[in-house]
């Protein structure tokens, strides 16, 4: 077997036997895989620090005779995004945008362009830019990669054209937009100014990878925050585990 | 199991549900067993059932005790006032080892890891928060492996411990003895660069 040689970011690992490590990455040529790193826990010089979650790494693997694990041969870090380390309100973050990469691209299933905005919204959370917004951009970029957009244009019931005046609400069952004429705005079906809508338009069929400043109000952003949750949410069929820690406990 | 008697295939099986045991090591194990004096395996029995039944978290630091407190959470020797938080019990040991530290310990039993599931109340934080005004401390070294998880964790604890009028201290970070600088990983040169300490303190 021919060894692969691709930039991968490391969502999670796992202690395998006495001193072998079992790694979740999700790679920029073959989207999600999990692979064994032999004696990665008993030499530092092999893996040096490579294989820790979140890292974006040079990861060579070789498939094995059996079974699906690949076999990871080496590692060499590109960027440990030190930030996430530094700041556990960051690393809520990054952790749900790792469960969430996991939940849309199962094993085997290649997307560079979500691996380029995995990798582009761990920078700028790791910088600090925009953390709202990054949050905000990654999760509307990565349903529409993973096939879930919100469609925008037309009211789901009656069909008739968003023209960005008015309020437009949105409908989770349909993933799509309704008129006020159709639908009462709730809790289930959270309500969009056309600022809310426009922003969100521009995320979803923006070009850059990661668009980090929405340009929109601070009501447009708590907008596009619930829409996207209840949106995830269903499509999804659950909670993700790390969302119920996004807003900490704190001890007095 | 079927080439074994039923008494030693149970055994082999009960081995080979140990964490690395496979169904050959687990053969060997209980081979092993079968050959040695008895006392051994009656050792290992009533070892296995004392572990069970004895063994619980000392109430003040939750280390694994079969005595509540600890013996080192009674030691009167030791310094009170300065607190070691550590992750579990396997780090304690290792610190107990290197005999550098003399104060007392308080462990957490894990790090934050959301992708886990484990937040800020599955952690022994709320018992860390009521010993400081217990025991009067003064110093908090935090001792976490420097994980991604780890290091978060400390941090959590920095910023929420910050502004108790405590010392906060965290162990160093950098090139470990008989390291080699070719073989160590960029992120860990630049905290060794960023903390290097002047030659004549």
């Amino acid at each position: 077997m021919e060894p692969k040689k691709t930039e991968a970011i490391i969502l999670r690992t796992r202690d395998l036997g006495e001193s072998d490590l079992l790694v979740t990455f999700f790679s920029s040529l073959y989207g999600n895989l999990k692979g064994v790193a032999k004696g990665a826990r008993r030499s530092s010089k092999r893996f040096a620090n490579s294989l820790s979650t979140f890292s974006l790494v040079d990861l060579q693997s070789r498939e094995r005779r059996s079974g699906d694990l690949v076999l990871l041969e080496s590692c060499e870090l590109l960027d440990g995004f030190p930030g996430i380390r530094s700041d556990y309100n960051l690393l809520l973050r990054a952790s749900y945008m790792v469960e969430m990469t996991e939940t849309l691209f199962p094993s085997n299933v290649p997307s560079f362009e979500m691996f380029q905005l995995l990798r582009f919204a761990l920078e700028a959370i790791s910088k600090r830019q925009n953390v709202d917004e990054s949050m905000i951009s990654f999760q509307a970029r990565a349903m529409k990669i993973g096939g879930f957009g919100i469609n925008l244009s037309r009211c789901s019931r009656c069909g008739r054209q968003y023209k960005g005046e008015g309020r437009a609400l949105f409908h989770p069952p349909s993933g799509s937009i309704v008129c006020l004429a159709c639908e009462k705005e709730s809790v289930m079906t959270p309500g969009m100014g056309p600022d809310t809508v426009s922003a969100l338009h521009r995320v979803q069929s923006s070009e850059r990878p990661l668009s980090n400043r929405l340009e929109c109000s601070d009501n447009a952003v708590s907008e596009l925050k619930a829409v996207l949750t209840s949106h995830i949410e269903h499509c999804l069929g659950k909670k993700l585990k790390s969302a119920k820690y996004l807003h900490p406990i704190r001890f007095q | 199991m079927g080439v074994y008697p039923p008494s030693l295939g149970r055994l082999i099986e009960q081995f080979s549900k140990f964490p690395g045991v496979g169904k050959k090591s687990a053969e060997r194990l209980a081979l092993y067993v079968l050959r040695s004096p008895k006392e051994l395996a009656e050792g290992l029995a009533q070892s296995l059932l004392d572990v069970k039944e004895k063994i619980k978290l000392c109430s003040v630091c939750f280390n694994l005790t079969d005595t509540d407190p600890c013996p080192i959470c009674t030691d009167q020797r030791r310094a009170n006032g300065i607190l070691c938080v550590i992750e579990g019990p396997g780090d304690q040991l290792a610190i107990e080892k290197s005999g550098a530290f003399r104060g007392r310990y308080h462990i957490l039993q894990g790090v934050l890891s959301p992708l886990d599931g484990i937040g800020v109340e599955d952690l022994r934080i709320s018992e860390l928060i009521s010993r400081l005004k217990k025991e009067e401390i003064r110093e908090i070294i935090l001792a976490l492996n420097p994980t991604v998880e780890g290091e978060a964790t400390a941090s959590y604890l920095t910023d929420f411990l910050k502004g108790r009028g405590l010392s906060i201290t965290r162990i160093a970070l950098g090139i470990p003895l008989g390291g080699d600088l070719k073989y160590i990983d960029s992120m860990t040169l630049k905290r060794s660069l960023d903390n290097r300490s002047p030659c004549d303190s």
